[in-house]
């Protein structure tokens, strides 16, 4: 039976409502809004500052079907996803496994270690521009002195993309701290329970290490792969997209397409496809996340 | 809550976001002369009233200081007119540009490029000075022929070009001497230009010297195609309507690909970021680039550092690219005489006394040109000023680059074929089809 309406239940509702209209007005200019119309845009031809051309599907069927450089761009971004995803957890693990010690000086190293995610990305990425520069750059001049010929690093298709992984992988500092924390997390009494029954190193790292800290892995693992999708800094800086889209990452593409191309419609349709993309990977890895990733309050694994 | 309370309360929640409201609405038209942007223009009435010229440019603060000095002459002699300077940073300048034109905000005068003045003006938010340009015909008469063109948008001045850019080629004359090689003069081959940059290349000491460093994109080699009398990779600068692959742009690309392939010439994905640099300490031959980078040369190369600058080499005949940047206004201006004067001032008076500091370009206007080509012989570099008037007074001028709204579409395709061509990696054939689709583009914009 429905209840009756007293005038103090609707004066109770309102004031309910008054309370969370802030919000609700929030969600809806800044995030409700924005993606409905986004949506609108998504589905018309505009250049940004003219008036918007309702074109259905057009702007889907031209980047799936016509667009030389949207293929190249999905390639670059799985392979640049691929590659630096699981280098930056090895890495920053690896590191995190070594500076977990009580040595004397181990905070400096860890502090060093930690330095180049603090200078700004693009500070960085300048500086390894001349590191990367064919004729007189470092990379080279090394190579030379070591009786190797020269390498092409972002001048070819071939070492572009690895090259820009590699300028990534020197600001693992970030991932190796969240390691650290994790590790200092894992009860000493199991170490010394595997010390007391003779365990190798590397088993305890298999067994007790690595299987404690799997939630901090998940973690990482999913914002590394967000990440990655949506790297940009790197390509702005370093080589523009290109040799020939090898390195044109979805987002930097988006990028280029908007404010370079004057294609906004057409870029906010490729922000839709970027979405969905890492909506995916993120639900694959979350329903999948159970067969490896072990938490102490949960006993089945 | 008593009902006291509540009521305060409701009157707080709604009063509160309408306030924000008019917050976030008010403190506009700190862009000085178009804070009611949107009224109709009235006429300038002839009272003495104060009218603030708002003036944005992506150059340089010290160009700005410049630049700005000038303009106190100009206030000096129009009293009642202020120019007020926006300095916006190069970097993004269109997208802020474009931001500001479409929340009516744009200064009453903008730097821009030819490109922009395009697509702004195709979509009516420039102003049309054609009655004051046909009331002006004695001022109007001083630019260079043709440089106005581009400037017109069907009958309608939608700017009025500032600088020209030109392009040639830079070149180190100690360098040339060494290989036993003649200097470069206004009117070279291409065969000259090829065996030249045959003979400046090497490999000493592991490292590879290209005799000329460029990434010649097809626009740049439809200048071969067209000085052999061929057709023009894009037909038309301001609005193409289709491109074309000619036997003679072939044969043009297929003689930068033989430089390509035996070293003569840098691939077409090498880092040319540092070229000057390297210029400067002697170790680049030739270098295509625009003339602006002569302002740099003069002022911070080596003493020593002997230098030329040639325009492109041809065939049979001269074929040359430039491009000019300028000067527009919103639509909405509120004093439209009052901008007009300053807009003269600058392509005129203000162009005479800055180039002669800062010799960056020569101005579309040709007693200020002179001002500039005046200040390179004092430079010690009247060969410059002598080519880049050979360059401007070329019969045949082809486009830089697309400058319509379509580009966007159309650069992928170059970008996906041609490096490939040039590096050997696809045959000539790909230029075709590289051209179908880009022809494919053109038609669907229609």
């Amino acid at each position: 039976m429905e209840q009756k309406r007293t005038p103090k239940m609707v004066r109770t509702w309102i004031k309910g409502y008054l309370f969370i209209l802030p919000s609700i007005v929030g969600f809806s200019v800044f995030v409700a809004y924005p993606l409905l119309s986004s949506m609108y845009y998504a589905l018309t031809e505009w250049g940004g500052y003219d008036r918007p051309r309702f074109v259905g599907f057009a702007n889907f069927k031209y980047m799936f079907t016509v667009d030389p450089a949207f293929w190249p761009s999905i390639r670059a971004t799985f392979y640049f996803v691929l590659m630096s995803v699981p280098s930056s957890l090895v890495l920053g693990l690896f590191l995190a496994v070594l500076l977990n010690r009580s040595l004397p000086g181990i905070k400096w190293f860890r502090t060093i270690f930690y330095l180049p995610t603090v200078v700004p990305s693009i500070a960085t990425l300048t500086l390894w521009l001349f590191i990367y520069q064919p004729q007189y750059g470092l990379a080279n001049s090394v190579l030379r002195a070591l009786g190797l010929p020269d390498g092409t690093w972002l001048t070819s298709e071939m070492t572009a993309l690895p090259s820009i992984v590699l300028v990534g992988l020197w600001q693992v500092g970030a991932g190796m701290i969240i390691f650290l924390s994790g590790l200092q997390a894992v009860p000493k009494d199991m170490y010394e329970a595997a010390d007391v029954d003779g365990a190798p190193r590397w088993r305890i790292l298999l067994h007790i290490t690595l299987p404690m800290i799997t939630p901090i892995l998940f973690l990482q693992l999913i914002l590394g792969i967000i990440g990655a999708f949506q790297a940009f800094n790197q390509v702005q800086v370093l080589t523009g997209g290109g040799p020939n889209f090898s390195t044109s990452l979805l987002n930097f593409k988006i990028y280029d397409d908007a404010f370079n191309g004057k294609l906004f419609g057409y870029s906010i349709a490729e922000v839709w496809v970027l979405f969905c993309i890492i909506m995916i990977f993120t639900l694959v890895t979350y329903r999948y996340s159970n067969r490896f990733v072990y938490y102490e309050s949960d006993n089945s694994r | 809550m008593n009902r006291r309370t509540y009521k305060n309360v409701t009157a707080f929640m709604v009063i509160l976001p309408m306030a924000g409201a008019l917050v976030g609405c008010g403190g506009s038209g700190s862009g000085g002369g178009n804070s009611n942007a949107n009224a109709p223009a009235p006429a300038d009435s002839g009272k003495a009233q104060s009218v603030e010229v708002t003036l944005m440019t992506w150059e340089s603060a010290e160009m700005n200081n410049k630049i700005m000095a000038s303009m106190q002459k100009f206030e000096q002699d129009n009293p009642g007119i202020t120019v007020k300077l926006i300095p916006t940073p190069l970097d993004n300048y269109g997208v802020k540009l474009n931001g500001m034109i479409a929340a009516k905000k744009a200064p009453d005068i903008f730097m821009t490029g030819n490109d922009m003045v395009l697509d702004n003006g195709a979509q009516g938010l420039l102003y049309d000075w054609s009655q004051q340009a046909g009331n002006d015909q004695t001022f109007m008469n001083g630019f260079y022929p043709g440089v106005l063109d581009s400037w017109h948008i069907g009958d309608k001045l939608v700017g009025l070009p500032g600088l020209l850019n030109t392009y040639g080629i830079f070149y180190n004359k100690k360098l040339f001497k060494d290989a036993g090689l003649a200097e470069p003069k206004i009117g070279w081959t291409y065969d000259e230009f090829f065996a030249d940059m045959q003979k400046l290349s090497s490999k000493k000491g592991g490292v590879q010297q290209y005799g000329y460093y460029a990434a010649p994109d097809p626009f740049n080699v439809s200048l071969y195609s067209v000085s052999a009398g061929g057709a023009p990779f894009a037909d038309s600068i301001s609005n193409p309507t289709k491109v074309t692959i000619s036997p003679q742009f072939i044969e043009g690309a297929d003689r930068y690909k033989d430089a390509v392939k035996n070293g003569y010439m840098n691939p077409p994905t090498y880092d040319l970021t540092n070229v000057m640099s390297s210029f400067k300490e002697g170790k680049v031959g030739m270098t295509y680039q625009g003339q602006w980078v002569a302002d740099d040369l003069i002022r911070t190369a080596p003493k020593d550092l002997e230098w030329g600058f040639v325009p492109q080499p041809v065939v049979q005949s001269q074929a040359e690219i430039y491009d000019a940047v300028g000067w527009c206004s919103p639509a909405s201006i509120q004093h439209p005489d009052a901008v007009w004067k300053v807009l003269k001032y600058l392509d005129s008076s203000m162009y005479a006394e800055v180039l002669p500091q800062t010799p960056v370009a020569p101005a579309a206007y040709k007693t200020s040109a002179s001002a500039y080509f005046d200040a390179l012989k004092t430079a010690g570099h009247p060969d410059l000023g002598e080519a880049i008037d050979h360059i401007l007074n070329s019969k045949n001028i082809q486009p830089i680059r697309f400058l319509t709204t379509w580009g966007g579409k159309a650069y992928p395709f170059i970008t996906a074929t041609w490096p490939n061509v040039m590096g050997g990696k696809a045959d000539d054939s790909q230029l075709n089809t590289m051209a179908d689709k880009i022809n494919k583009v053109i038609q669907s914009a229609k």
